[in-house]
């Protein structure tokens, strides 16, 4: 690790230990400090020194993503007592609480123990006033330790009892462990039954974080109510703590979500964290599947190590980070002010650089000084998930055209393109199954061959979680999933787990699966990734795997497949077909393509890459369409008026009260046509479709062509 | 935690038509030690695997490829940045022979420049029984002149092996782990991975049994 940092700050200036002892000012930074020193990196250095505590940002996060974060302390802590809602919950502890709550979910609760007592620690930030700013809590909390601040009298009272209540709370965090591995036995094995049903046991192991999510999907809804119910019964700031408290683990994922499916997506991530890295709790079942029993100690030694954020965020609590935290918050505040000015490659330099420095300030910190290598690559991991959770909006293409549709940085845009065209490539080509692609499926075990369906269904499923999580740990880690599902396919079929015989299955996965951004979220996870963890191992070698199978994809002709070109072309002309039904319904009922998510209302120029078609596209065919379904036009058939009915309902879209009005269309149609006899007809639809039949507008439009002609 | 022996890592590729043995290979050399020695990966397709040579210990991360040529072109997704590849072809099959041509020629042209090549005619247990006499009923199609021929040209090690039987196998990785140079294994290796787990050696007795071993008693992998 190099110690001379590019940034050219000062050691010395930039930490000042004694602003530690603020009490209610924490949250001005040492940053003002640093503008004196010699500025190698304007930008980063602009960065750090530009702090604004007042600047809000924890709005950005919804109300529904703190209940995560509150409802199950409640849970494990029995209620909060004196009030005392352990707000830094981990996901750790979300799923333990889930498994005693809950007695039919046991998820991965093995892994899941190890770690929860070192998360009792965190019941002891409490009734922390509403900070705005996340890291201002870290703050907060430092100074609250310290018991001659007279400032915060709350957290004193908490502090004097904190030692007797982590003791207590490790004894019950005992207890349930003892439970929960007693429940564990007993439930795995019903978790293996009741998610395959069907001889596929030797799979679960595999991927026990797909199983057991699922069943605690179900299982947790019902318990995720109660513990919302628990929770408008809290108090008000409680809420804010938690909400804070999100904002700085920066799940906030699943915005847009329900609250039980933020909840959900948590567990997803809970039971997917360490189970899926080392399979920890699955050894003896792997064994089954003539794979080599593994020294659980060796686990470790994966390129894909286990994780722990809390871990991390605990760290960040103790007084002596305090700089680390406060270099993260003014980097975080400055960002988020400033990101959207930068290009795509600004803002990719300045969080590697970032990392970069930060690594160099955790050798002078406890407790980061004194970690060995493997905390301090969690600190590394916890600092990344940190930061990319709260600047995702500024990272990732398709958050940033949300963000800020005016100014897209172009390699990003480029990133939207070519999601945009690898959609539309996916679409042409849904109809590819296993045999074009060789992929014997005659060599599947007979138990297996029924259920061959759902296990790409499983695989496709882990892909498309991919949009879910905003760090590009995680990211990689729905895509690991997805590729260990193939392979646990591939086992149980008796098949080789050779990449002759995985490569066909995860292009076939992807083709199926349909991910919406796959090349952005691709790009994200290569850019925004640590180096240290992209260059070599098993990650590096799956992301390598799904990029060639991209490339594949993109340049996927007829030479690719096993395929007669009949059978070949057949497809293809049923799809153009297909495309210019869909095109000419979705023109003459609405405007824009039924998959873009419509952009009337935030302004978007470029159109998010989730759907199958360009715009551009429609328009060129747009006469042509018109004068085939002209039938379709005068005289629309109720059925597609339901069908479109229903995709709308689907979508979701804005414009779903755009409905064109048929009648209304048709009768100006057919009044413009008498006022402009000399207009072509098919123009004339146009215009009427375009302006959704408004007769004063059509006329205009119609006027000024008139004139033009 | 001590760091008995730092290991370095090294990306190596291995190529060849679909069905020549390049994961029965690779399969051969990671299975020839103890089991907790073992890093468990999410399938064959990445394997890794430490070797000792002399006083340097190196962690093979062995990257397989689809051999089928429809999928040629992901290839360079996987040979960039490899430090080594292993271009394997059937020495009953010449078509795979004529293949494995076509990868060297293109790791020559697209791959880093001081990649270390080996060329393996796998399968050799299939050929042990010939006899010079009978070459029509042979099963060997593949000289051990041509692959020699071939490797003298383009400058790359070569060896004949059998994934069945283990000849010769682990002398592939002793091989290529001898010629790659000492300071592009240094460079390479990532700060802090995979090097907890290096107590003491692997043991050799296991995988002693059926191995035909011509010389490379030094591995310890």
């Amino acid at each position: 690790m190099s110690f001379n940092s590019p940034l050219g700050f000062s050691i010395s200036k930039s930490t000042p230990t004694t602003s530690t002892t603020n009490t209610n000012g924490t949250s001005t930074t040492p940053s003002s400090h640093e503008s004196t020193t010699t500025p190698k990196s304007p930008f980063f250095q602009n960065i750090l020194a530009k702090t604004s505590p007042s600047i809000e940002t924890s709005p950005k996060v919804l109300p529904t993503t703190f209940v995560d974060s509150t409802t199950t302390p409640v849970l494990i802590r029995g209620g909060g007592d004196d009030g005392n809602l352990s707000t830094t919950t981990t996901i750790n502890n979300i799923s333990h609480s889930h498994n005693n709550n809950t007695n039919n979910n046991t998820v991965n609760t093995n892994n899941i123990n190890n770690k929860v007592s070192s998360n009792s620690i965190n019941s002891s930030i409490n009734n922390i006033p509403n900070k705005s700013d996340l890291i201002g809590l870290f703050d907060k909390f430092d100074i609250g330790v310290k018991p001659a601040d007279s400032s915060e009298p709350d957290k004193q009272v908490h502090e004097d009892g904190e030692e007797n209540k982590e003791e207590k709370k490790e004894d019950e965090i005992d207890q349930e462990q003892e439970q929960e591995q007693e429940q564990d036995s007993t439930t795995n094995e019903k978790v293996t039954v009741e998610v395959n049903k069907t001889s596929l046991m030797t799979i679960q192991p595999y991927n026990p974080e797909l199983t057991s999510t699922e069943i605690v999907q179900e299982a947790s809804s019902s318990s995720v109510e109660e513990s919302v119910h628990e929770q408008d019964l809290n108090e008000k700031e409680q809420q804010d703590d938690n909400k804070d408290l999100t904002d700085i683990t920066g799940d906030v994922e699943g915005l847009e979500s329900s609250e039980i499916e933020e909840y959900e997506l948590k567990n997803d991530e809970t039971s997917k964290r360490r189970p899926t890295i080392s399979s920890i709790h699955s050894e003896s079942k792997i064994s089954r599947i003539a794979q080599p029993q593994v020294n659980p100690e060796e686990q470790y030694q994966q390129s894909h190590k286990p994780f722990y954020f809390q871990n991390f965020l605990n760290q960040l609590k103790k007084k002596s980070a305090d700089p680390i935290v406060r270099y993260i918050r003014s980097f975080l505040v400055s960002f988020l002010r400033q990101g959207h000015t930068f290009t795509a490659e600004q803002r990719i330099k300045i969080i590697q650089d970032f990392k970069n420095f930060m690594n160099e300030k955790f050798t002078l910190y406890e407790p980061f000084s004194s970690m060995d290598e493997i905390d301090l690559e969690n600190s590394r991991e916890g600092l990344e998930k940190l930061i990319m959770n709260r600047l995702y909006i500024h990272c990732f293409p398709p958050e940033v055209i949300k963000e800020n549709p005016n100014y897209i940085p172009p390699s990003f845009e480029d990133n939207l393109k070519d999601d945009k065209e690898f959609s539309k490539q996916v679409e042409k080509f849904s109809w590819i199954n296993g045999i074009h692609l060789d992929i014997n499926i005659n060599q599947l075990s007979e138990s297996i061959k029924d259920n061959e369906r759902d296990f790409l269904q499983y695989s496709i499923t882990e892909m498309n979680k991919i949009n879910g999580y905003r760090a590009p740990r995680d990211k990689i880690i729905c895509i690991l999933n997805a590729c260990k599902i193939i392979f646990s396919y591939l086992k149980v079929s008796k098949q080789e787990t050779n990449a002759d015989e995985f490569i066909p299955l995860l292009i076939l996965v992807l083709i199926k699966a349909k991910t919406n951004n796959l090349i952005s979220n691709i790009n994200y996870i290569e850019n925004f990734r640590g180096q240290e963890w992209l260059i070599h191992g098993e990650t590096s070698y799956y992301l390598s795997s799904i990029q060639g199978a991209i490339g594949f994809i993109q340049n996927l002709n007829v030479k690719d497949l096993t395929v007669e070109q009949d059978e070949y072309n057949a497809h293809l002309e049923a799809w153009e077909a297909e495309e210019k039904q869909k095109q000419a319904q979705q023109a003459l009922i609405s405007p824009q393509p039924v998959h873009i998510p419509q952009s009337s209302n935030n302004n978007n120029t470029t159109l998010p890459p989730s759907q199958g078609l360009s715009p551009s596209s429609v328009l060129i065919t747009s006469a042509e369409m018109f004068t085939k379904s002209i039938s379709n036009f005068l005289s629309p058939s109720p059925q597609q008026d339901e069908d479109h009915q229903h995709q709308h309902q689907h979508q979701h879209q804005p414009e779903e009260s755009e409905t064109h009005d048929i009648e209304l269309e048709k009768s100006t149609f057919n009044n413009l046509q008498e006022i402009f006899p000399t207009l072509d007809i098919p123009i004339l639809k146009d215009i009427v479709y375009m302006n959704k039949g408004d007769i004063d507008i059509c006329i205009d439009t119609c006027l000024k062509l008139v004139n033009d002609i | 935690m001590s760091f008995p022996n730092p290991a370095t890592s090294v990306k190596l590729v291995l190529l060849g038509e679909a069905a020549v043995g390049k994961s029965s290979l690779v399969l051969r050399f990671v299975s020839n030690d103890f089991q907790e020695n073992k890093e468990p990966t999410i399938g064959a397709a990445f394997l890794t695997q430490k070797c000792t040579i002399g006083s340097k210990v190196i962690k093979y991360e062995i990257w397989d490829t689809a051999g089928q040529e429809r999928f040629a072109s992901l290839a360079p997704m996987y040979y960039r940045n490899a430090q080594a590849a292993i271009v394997v072809y059937d020495v009953t099959k010449p078509a795979s022979f004529i293949r494995a041509r076509h990868w060297v020629k293109e790791l020559h042209e697209q791959a880093s420049k001081d990649i270390t090549i080996a060329l393996v005619g796998n399968k050799y247990d299939l050929v042990e029984q010939d006899s010079p006499e009978d070459e029509e009923n042979n099963m060997r199609k593949v000289s051990v002149e041509e692959g020699q021929n071939l490797a003298d040209e383009e400058g790359i090690l070569f060896f004949e092996s059998s994934a069945k039987s283990g000849y010769n196998v682990n002398d592939i990785f002793i091989g290529i782990g001898s010629k790659i140079p000492e300071s592009k294994v240094a460079s390479s290796a990532p700060g802090g991975q995979g090097s907890s787990n290096t107590e003491g050696r692997i043991d050799l007795t296991s995988n002693a049994a059926n191995n035909n071993r011509s010389g490379g008693g030094e591995c310890a992998c």
